[in-house]
């Protein structure tokens, strides 16, 4: 998929988010955004190695959202490459539906079952292991929030990641700089990330995780760089609620729903139009 | 009791000279199984949190890549074994009980169980096992916690066959599960396995019916016999029970044992809550069953809370567990004469 369409598909995709959050009256819209971007390159831009008409295909690439929490992203783009029917997207949160508010790994497409954060790292590192182990060709990538990397468990595993020489493991971290409320450097300050992961034994690279170039680039060379011994971090800084202008960079956004006008205004930000 | 027919569970012959007479090593019991698995299983792998143990010595000599220690990571090792276990491998999860149980409770949950993943956690430390170490190194609550887990098969031998079974049966079911090991090495009880495979053991000397029972668990099965015998002296006829597997526990078969039974004691060194004894009371359900504990409340035991200490003063000693069932017997004679 071209850059146009890429950005396109993008906007589709934050569309559908809000739609389906609005409907249900529930959902974490300002985290999905920040990293829907990212989203659209890894499943459109021809990095992740998947068959939706296969969702446990072997050969697979392992994908895991940490920050379950945003699932909504990962949702739309799954119905819309037919993992599961755009139907369920409608039953959202709703009694018995397929689709909660944090995946699960009943959910066709979703590996694992996210939504507490610290977790994801972890599980991939396991999967990259048993890559490794069996000298298997699939990598693994797993995206986390930048407020998650505050949890101790990340940074075990960002170790065993390291000492183990994982170079098919790929952590995005969806770098918005907040947590649910505060500013991470606010907080528990995570700068210098990268020096940390690097010190830990990773290689980093930098990206505007809103700008299409640089991600097409860095994620499609993710799994061919020089330093196949050491894991890498992508930091892709972000802007949480990227999209929507009075939810970006705000601590008050998190999992609000907008109300009245703040509807259309939103709607208008993301060319489309809501229909109740 | 309906004709006392349990479907073949253990009338297991067992004098006090058997009890002294062999000893084992639960952790070289656990590993030599595991090693067999190994052996035939390439896609086996051990995590340790930098804890080691002579059985897995032996088996690096054979399989050194499949023995991963993660270093002291509690959360992560559970998290990568799940990992793996997603991509194919048995993983077998190695630590002290009381660490992985509560340090690393999120990652059994969410990671291992909710997807009912191939992890078994074999878990030192079982009740009073490092006493003396104090509240964080004693195992006296972890199965009040991971009972709550769906999908978790909690198993607590202290026999050679009982553990070497319940790893057996861990491996072969691919489901999560949790297998506690004492660290003491202990007496062996059983000859054989061939009356393990109902999660629990019967030892019983007589078939007469109204038999009272002693529930134990873990190493408090031994002072339960011991008790068992001095009781007999004393024209006291009862059953000693071995939950080896707590979770899922043999609920038909305790309900048609504890029909007509009318007292039964639980002995097992765990706090009040949560634990065998309100396990076995949900199994009474009304019943005429007199039920009476012995266990460690609840509470914390700070200071050195050694076995032998601890038993003195919470009553896990054979005398003791006799003379709570004398009274037991007592009440509940008395309660017959009443009625009569």
């Amino acid at each position: 998929m071209n850059i146009n369409l890429l950005k396109e598909k993008s906007l589709q995709v934050r569309r559908t988010i809000l739609k389906v959050a609005l409907s249900a009256g529930k959902g974490h819209i300002p985290p999905c955004f920040s990293w829907t971007d990212i989203a659209t390159v890894l499943f459109y831009g021809d990095v992740l190695k998947i068959n939706p008409n296969k969702p446990d295909w072997k050969d697979r690439d392992r994908f895991v959202l940490s920050k379950g929490h945003a699932a909504l992203t990962l949702y739309s783009i799954l119905a819309d490459l037919k993992y599961f029917s755009t139907d369920e997207l409608e039953k959202f949160a709703t009694g018995g539906a397929l689709l909660p508010g944090h995946p699960d790994a009943e959910i066709p497409g979703v590996e694992v079952c996210t939504g507490s954060l610290g977790h994801g790292l972890g599980v991939a590192s396991g999967m990259a292991f048993a890559s490794k182990k069996d000298n298997l060709s699939w990598s693994t990538y797993v995206v986390l929030g930048d407020g998650e990397c505050q949890e101790g468990s990340v940074w075990e595993a960002i170790m065993f990641a390291g000492h183990q020489e994982l170079g098919k493991l790929i952590a995005i971290v969806d770098r918005n700089t907040f947590g649910a409320s505060d500013s991470t450097e606010n907080t528990a300050r995570l700068n210098p990330l990268d020096d940390k992961f690097k010190a830990f034994g990773w290689d980093v690279e930098e990206v505007d995780g809103h700008n299409f170039n640089s991600l097409i680039s860095t994620l499609n060379q993710a799994n061919i760089r020089a330093h196949e011994n050491k894991p890498l971090c992508i930091i892709a800084n972000t802007t949480k609620g990227k999209g929507i202008d009075f939810m970006e960079n705000s601590k008050y956004w998190h999992h609000q729903m907008p109300k009245s006008e703040q509807i259309d205004i939103a709607w208008e930000q993301l060319g489309g139009q809501w229909i109740d | 009791m309906p004709g006392n027919n349990w479907g073949g569970n253990g009338l297991i012959e067992l004098t006090l000279d058997k009890l002294t007479a062999q000893k084992f090593d639960p952790r070289d019991a656990t590993f030599d199984a595991i090693s067999s698995f190994m052996k035939k299983d390439d896609d086996v792998f051990i995590l340790t949190n930098d804890f080691n143990a002579f059985g897995l010595d032996k088996i690096r000599k054979f399989a050194e890549d499949r023995v991963v220690n993660v270093g002291i990571t509690e959360q992560n090792m559970i998290s990568v074994a799940s990992g793996m276990a997603l991509s194919g491998k048995t993983v077998f999860v190695f630590g002290i009980a009381a660490h992985l149980s509560f340090r690393a409770l999120e990652q059994i949950k969410l990671d291992v169980c909710v997807q009912n993943l191939p992890v078994i956690i074999v878990a030192v430390g079982a009740g009073l096992a490092y006493g003396p170490d104090g509240p964080t190194h004693q195992g006296v609550e972890d199965i009040s916690v991971l009972r709550s887990v769906p999908n978790l098969s909690i198993y607590n031998p202290a026999d050679f066959y009982s553990i070497t079974f319940s790893i057996r049966k861990a491996y072969e079911s691919q489901t999560p599960s949790y297998i506690r090991l004492d660290k003491e090495v202990l007496p062996q009880l059983y000859s054989n396995d061939k009356d393990l495979k109902n999660g629990l053991i019967i030892h019983q000397k007589t078939k007469v019916n109204n038999q009272g029972i002693i529930f134990a668990t873990g190493i408090t099965v031994w002072p339960a016999l011991k008790a068992q015998e001095l009781l007999k002296i004393k024209n006291i006829d009862c059953l000693v029970i071995d939950i080896y597997k707590i979770k899922p526990i043999n609920t038909n078969l305790l309900k048609e044992i504890l029909f007509d039974t009318p007292w039964a004691v639980v002995v097992e060194e765990a706090i009040d809550l949560g634990c065998l004894g309100e396990l076995i009371a949900r199994h009474i359900d009304g019943g005429p069953t007199k039920l009476s504990s012995v266990n460690l409340g609840d509470k914390f035991l700070l200071g050195s809370s050694n076995r032998e200490w601890a038993w003195n003063k919470y009553g896990f000693n054979p005398s003791d567990i006799v003379n709570k069932v004398l009274t037991l017997d007592q009440d509940t004679k008395l309660g017959d004469e009443k009625k009569v």
